[in-house]
């Protein structure tokens, strides 16, 4: 059943594209290629030549100011410019355009170095190795560990396991929620260019800030050169204005937009100067905690030898062969995992998710019995040794709470084909237990959604809310915000960390809000994979890993 | 129950397998000199016994290590190359091909006449590089 819904889904896609293509169509077999069975949200244009994140709308928009500006300022200031002072000023500001706008394009429109997901075998095959013995009668389920430890130039890394890609992310990699892609060496998600920014498009990235940022200055002095020049003829600032309009307002534009430009590129030079990543920059990955020595593993020596290695050393080619054919193989080792992943749309990501985990977590701290609470939230990341899930933490048995389920309630969600099959990940299967741990599918998800009305009623809270809420929730918000608003006597989450490591986190928050407010990031970061130890006690993060 | 899950996902598995007597073993990444493309070449449990020798596991891993790593070699000419490339907006990636992508195709043209390889069972289907986290190597069972 499975295997045909994959190959459905296949043919709508290639119908669509087959239609479109024409030299899909010269060919006497149609061909399909990868891009049209590609399973994050991306956006693929040229037949699978050219690739964007979903929602591009900001992306246009910044096409959009740039070239308005630009625009105005070569019609308006660069004509009187070039006949009253100097030839230079056009050729100058027509290159610095060119550059900008190519370094643009080639941010938005490349991979930014998304890592393929594991196929079935290759994620069943990876869990078996991590699985872990359960004795046969223990009253709680014990998942394998869902992070692994490597040692990385002595440096402990801890990689953690991607639910959605079924693999572990390699170091500095990271899950694009946007883009539901684990990308390489991720940056962020950046919307103004409409794309994530990770290993292979940084440097672009990069480069167009920069030259942005050049490009905003040279305009700006332009702009207003031009007023000054045109009073220099004795006339009033006023008529100067009156005279010519556009270079007020491409001065304006510049004015207000040149400070986050320059702010941003000031930080990207200091990023790449030591070899980080925005993303790593604010869980603070690589700042001592607990006295243990931390240092970036990932630099090259020296201040130089970052910023060649990052801005001029050698391009990895793309993971996802976009425009391979998609032999019968191939189709088959995806299409299982096509009709694994539910194909939530954007929206939920929304706000509609703020409300799920305040209604479980009142739940939660009300019935003490079912969540099994652990000290390791207020681990820190690069700190611990060996200890096996810290977000992930076994949770899965209500033996206390006797749940009266009623038959037309559990069959509410039975419809949902094929959601229930994954043979490899369900391994928190219940008839009648609570799984708060990560429920892998769909249907886990629905049913467990279910379960927690039924607690609810007993609770008497307003169910109304809770009824689809809970579908994009993730472990991480549920757990870090029931540590929050839990008053365990035994958790001390505040007692716990060293002066320090308060620091690290007051330092991080504010480094967060600070990008928050110059830039549109917050929207952008991985958020859900946030150091707990760095970020979990502070309310303010707490918000922010739930948006 | 983690018996019963991994019981159900191996029948699942030979079910629908295609080639069911094939054992795909998958070779994991090794970070320990950083995020380099580098393989494990740890000798895979599964392959204990089997028609592949230690040794020629070894000298493959071994071999495909150094293509990557000399495709990520940090070298003069590269930094050149992707000097020469910012300078021109990037518009020379367009028609040249870059440093990696050379070596990458000598790594999988090389693989075609490599005995060492089609020992391995290895087909020309999967590519090393295809995955970002890990390689596959195939057996089949014999």
């Amino acid at each position: 059943m499975t295997v045909d819904l994959g190959y459905q889904l296949v043919d709508l896609c290639s119908l669509q594209s087959g239609s479109t293509d024409t030299s899909v169509e010269m060919a006497q077999e149609r061909i399909t290629r990868k891009w049209e069975v590609f399973q994050g949200r991306n956006r693929f244009y040229c037949n699978g030549r050219l690739m964007t994140a979903p929602n591009s709308g900001v992306f246009l928009l910044t096409v959009f100011l740039i070239t308005l500006t630009s625009t105005l300022f070569f019609i308006f200031d660069c004509k009187y410019l070039a006949e009253n002072v100097t030839i230079a000023i056009p050729i100058i500001g027509g290159l610095l355009f060119l550059f900008t706008m190519s370094s643009l394009l080639r941010t938005s429109l490349s991979d930014p170095g998304i890592i393929p997901r594991a196929t079935t075998e290759e994620a069943a095959y990876v869990e078996k190795q991590i699985e872990v013995t359960n004795s046969a009668n223990s009253p709680t389920y014990r998942p394998p560990p869902r992070t692994k430890e490597v040692l990385v130039k002595g440096q402990t890394i801890k990689l953690k396991y991607c639910f959605t890609c079924k693999i572990f992310r390699p170091p500095r990699a990271s899950h694009c929620s946007l883009c539901d892609n684990c990308v390489d060496r991720f940056d962020h998600h950046c919307p103004w260019v409409g794309n994530c920014v990770g290993r292979r498009n940084y440097r672009f990235f990069y480069m167009f800030i920069v030259s942005l940022a050049f490009l905003a200055v040279f305009i700006f002095a332009c702009a207003v050169a031009h007023l000054i020049l045109i009073t220099k003829d004795n006339r009033q600032f006023l008529d100067a204005i009156k005279e010519s309009p556009p270079s007020v307002i491409v001065a304006i534009i510049c004015f207000f937009s040149v400070w986050s430009i320059l702010g941003l590129a000031g930080f990207h030079t200091y990023l790449t100067t030591s070899n980080q990543t925005t993303n790593e920059d604010i869980k603070g990955s690589f700042t001592s905690k607990r006295g243990q020595e931390s240092f970036n593993p990932y630099s090259q020596g020296n201040i130089c030898l970052n910023c060649f290695h990052i801005l001029c050393g050698p391009v990895t080619p793309s993971l996802i062969d976009r425009r391979g054919l998609v032999t019968d193989n191939y189709r088959f080792e995806i299409s299982r995992t096509i009709t694994n992943e539910p194909t939530l749309q954007l929206k939920n990501y929304g706000l509609q998710m703020q409300n799920g985990p305040q209604q479980l977590t009142m739940n939660a701290s009300e019935m003490p019995g079912i969540y099994r609470q652990t000290t390791e939230t207020t681990e820190s990341n690069a700190g611990s040794v060996t200890h096996l899930v810290t977000s992930e933490q076994p949770l899965a048995i209500a033996p206390a709470v006797q749940l009266q389920r009623s038959l037309e309630d559990s069959q509410q969600y039975k419809s949902q084909p094929s959601l229930n099959h994954s043979p490899v990940y369900n391994n928190i299967v219940t008839s009648n237990q609570v799984p708060l741990g990560k429920s892998h599918s769909y249907a886990d998800n629905l049913n467990s959604a279910v379960e927690k009305q039924h607690e609810l009623k007993e609770t008497a809270v307003n169910i109304e809310d809770l009824h689809l809420d809970p579908v994009t929730l993730r472990e991480n918000h549920i757990l870090s915000s029931i540590s929050e608003n839990t008053k365990f006597p035994d958790l001390k989450l505040d007692n716990d960390l060293t002066l320090q490591e308060k620091e690290n986190s007051l330092l991080s928050a504010s480094r967060l809000r600070l990008l928050q407010d110059t830039t549109m990031i917050e929207s952008a970061l991985d958020l859900d994979s946030l150091d707990d130890s760095s970020l979990g006690t502070n309310s303010q993060a707490g918000l922010m890993k739930v948006v | 129950m983690s018996n019963h899950h991994n019981n159900g996902s191996r029948a699942g598995e030979t079910e629908q397998m295609a080639q069911p007597q094939c054992l795909k073993v998958f070779i994991q990444r090794d970070y320990s000199e950083g995020t380099l493309v580098k393989f494990q070449t740890r000798f895979p449990q599964e392959l204990e016994g089997r028609v592949i020798r230690k040794t020629s596991l070894e000298t493959t891993i071994n071999r495909l290590n150094s293509y990557f790593a000399e495709a990520e070699k940090a070298t003069c000419s590269t930094y050149c190359e992707g000097c020469l490339a910012c300078l021109t907006a990037y518009l020379i990636y367009i028609c040249k091909e870059t440093h990696y992508e050379k070596v990458s195709t000598t790594l999988t043209n090389n693989r075609e006449n490599d005995t060492d390889w089609q020992m391995l069972g290895k087909t020309s289907e999967e590519d090393p590089q295809a995955r970002g986290s890990s390689g596959t190597f195939l057996e089949r069972a014999s």
